[in-house]
């Protein structure tokens, strides 16, 4: 269960050196990226975070993965405070990062997912059985041996969600997991993540995500965020009760269907 | 557990630096080059008056060893836990690392296992090739009272380190710890010349610089066999500065990564 009671996160904006020099005593100034957040997610919800880039989504699945804290409110994963107990907290946490070059380019995918598994306390042998499991469900084992700096994005990012799935957390985390991919790719994450670890695993699933398909197909909650706050949060049924369908909804909340405000 | 984290970071770098074979190669070279340049610079100061080296047994290339192998193993020890967070800030793996379930603490101790191992292989191949082409000798040394000085030594650079890379985090590039001691260090502390023939007043600034100690704790110890007993001033001082710094730096490098939490500032480089 994850629990967001007012939870806001502000970002310090870097001050130019004229400012230092004209303006030293002034305030720093910061960037309001969530305000206020109220959210109660339930165990084994699979929740889409749907907004345009820069309204908060990121920033959001950052504060529940524990790798930034909050400036106000607390936030609660499974009951654990996030900067009280943060390493409490990230233990029922699998964050899939977007960022391609988050691994060892120069390791093979083996190797990262073995450097990675030990870090989450994981033992060798019982490790490498979860390597392998994960490898082949994510189509993986034929390239596990090679480095990383041959994968491709979509080999990248499915070695992502395999380092994700490893230490078998209660809630994953995905952040935009398709962003980067071409359409086939992403269809072949999509797949992935409905056939083999919803089905195969009760888990909470976060997504964040510009694609409607993606949140529809996947998840049975939305969430619309816009300008760090809150729009709408309901299930599929809500969002056709209220707005018709979920592309209605979107049009509803942010305008035009995946039109990037920045 | 621990031990097996740090074999993990140990396998990592390990992989990654051998598959630069050229660069591994080039910086075992460049460790031994310069004793060269200080052999014959030796040769050259041979018969001639130096009642500063008295103290050390009289000959310059020895003590210019000992100042050159073991200035450059210290100034990794402080740059090295530096460098391996910016590599991971830039190679963008910092984030998947902190999310881990490793103590950030952990995480920057065992970043730079690689970096004391290929470290201290280095300053075996210093001392390797200074004792077998250049007649540098171990004969009179005081085992104990050597080892002791480099691991009280060791705690107190892995500590100056440790808040490189606290400012690293805080001040991305431009850290201002490891810039202080690389650059300066090497000078006050008299790892080519004895501080005797510095001014004076340089003479007693160097008073506050720890590398001072250890210099003098290890030649006295490798060239003139000096006790434990002997060397207490220097060591207690060693061992005071490291038992105060090391907690504090660790601290310090976890309230810097807090920071960066809290600030959200953790992966910007």
């Amino acid at each position: 269960m994850i629990e967001l009671d007012k939870v806001t996160m502000r970002f310090p904006i870097s001050r130019r050196y004229v400012d230092y020099v004209l303006r030293p005593f002034s305030p720093p100034k910061y960037f309001t990226a969530l305000n206020q957040v109220n959210l109660s997610i339930q165990a084994g919800d699979r929740v889409a975070i749907l907004g345009p880039n820069g309204a908060g989504k990121t920033t959001m699945l950052k504060l529940i993965g524990g790798l930034i804290y909050p400036s106000e409110g607390s936030l609660l994963v499974e009951g654990h405070n996030t900067v009280l107990a943060n390493r409490e907290a990230r233990k029922s946490v699998g964050y899939v990062l977007n960022e391609e070059r988050s691994f060892y380019w120069r390791l093979t995918g083996f190797q990262n997912l073995m450097f990675f598994g030990a870090l989450d306390n994981l033992r060798e042998e019982d490790l490498e059985q979860r390597v392998h499991h994960w490898t082949q469900l994510v189509g993986l084992e034929k390239a596990i041996h090679k480095e990383v700096s041959k994968y491709s994005s979509g080999m990248k990012q499915r070695l992502a969600l395999a380092r994700g799935l490893i230490p078998n957390p209660s809630i994953l985390i995905l952040d935009e997991p398709t962003r980067t991919l071409d359409p086939i790719a992403a269809i072949e994450v999509k797949n992935i993540l409905l056939t083999k670890i919803h089905q195969s695993q009760i888990r909470t699933l976060l997504i964040a995500t510009h694609r409607l398909d993606e949140a529809s197909d996947l998840c049975n909650k939305i969430c619309m965020i816009k300008s760090g706050e809150i729009q709408f949060f309901g299930s599929r049924e809500d969002v056709v009760e209220r707005f018709g369908d979920l592309e209605k909804g979107y049009q509803a909340v942010f305008g035009t269907p995946n039109k990037e405000t920045e | 557990m621990m031990w097996y984290k740090a074999r993990a970071f140990f396998r990592r770098d390990l992989i990654i630096e051998t598959s630069y074979k050229m660069a591994f190669l080039l910086s075992l070279l460049a460790s031994v080059f310069p004793i060269v340049s200080f052999f014959f610079i030796g040769k050259l100061m041979e018969g001639q008056e130096n009642p500063s080296l008295d103290e050390y047994g009289g000959a310059y290339f020895p003590f210019a060893l000992i100042g050159l192998a073991f200035t450059r193993f210290f100034q990794l020890a402080i740059t090295t836990f530096s460098n391996t967070m910016r590599r991971a800030q830039m190679a963008g793996c910092l984030e998947a690392i902190l999310s881990s379930q490793t103590d950030s603490r952990l995480v920057v101790l065992f970043s730079s296992t690689y970096s004391f191992v290929a470290a201290t292989f280095q300053l075996i191949v210093m001392f390797g090739v200074g004792v077998v082409l250049m007649g540098f000798s171990f004969a009179n040394t005081n085992v104990p009272a050597m080892l002791l000085s480099v691991l009280l030594s060791l705690i107190v650079f892995v500590s100056f380190g440790i808040l490189a890379a606290a400012g690293t985090i805080i001040f991305k590039k431009g850290e201002p710890f490891s810039w202080f001691f690389v650059t300066v260090s090497g000078i006050l502390a008299g790892a080519l010349f004895p501080i005797e023939v510095m001014p004076e007043w340089l003479q007693s600034i160097s008073l506050i610089v720890p590398i001072t100690y250890s210099l003098e704790a290890l030649r006295l110890s490798i060239l003139q066999g000096h006790s434990i007993a002997m060397l207490s001033d220097q060591l207690l001082i060693l061992a005071v500065i490291g038992g105060v710094m090391l907690p504090a730096s660790l601290q310090f490098f976890k309230w810097s990564v807090e920071k960066g939490k809290r600030n959200g500032s953790l992966v910007h480089y």
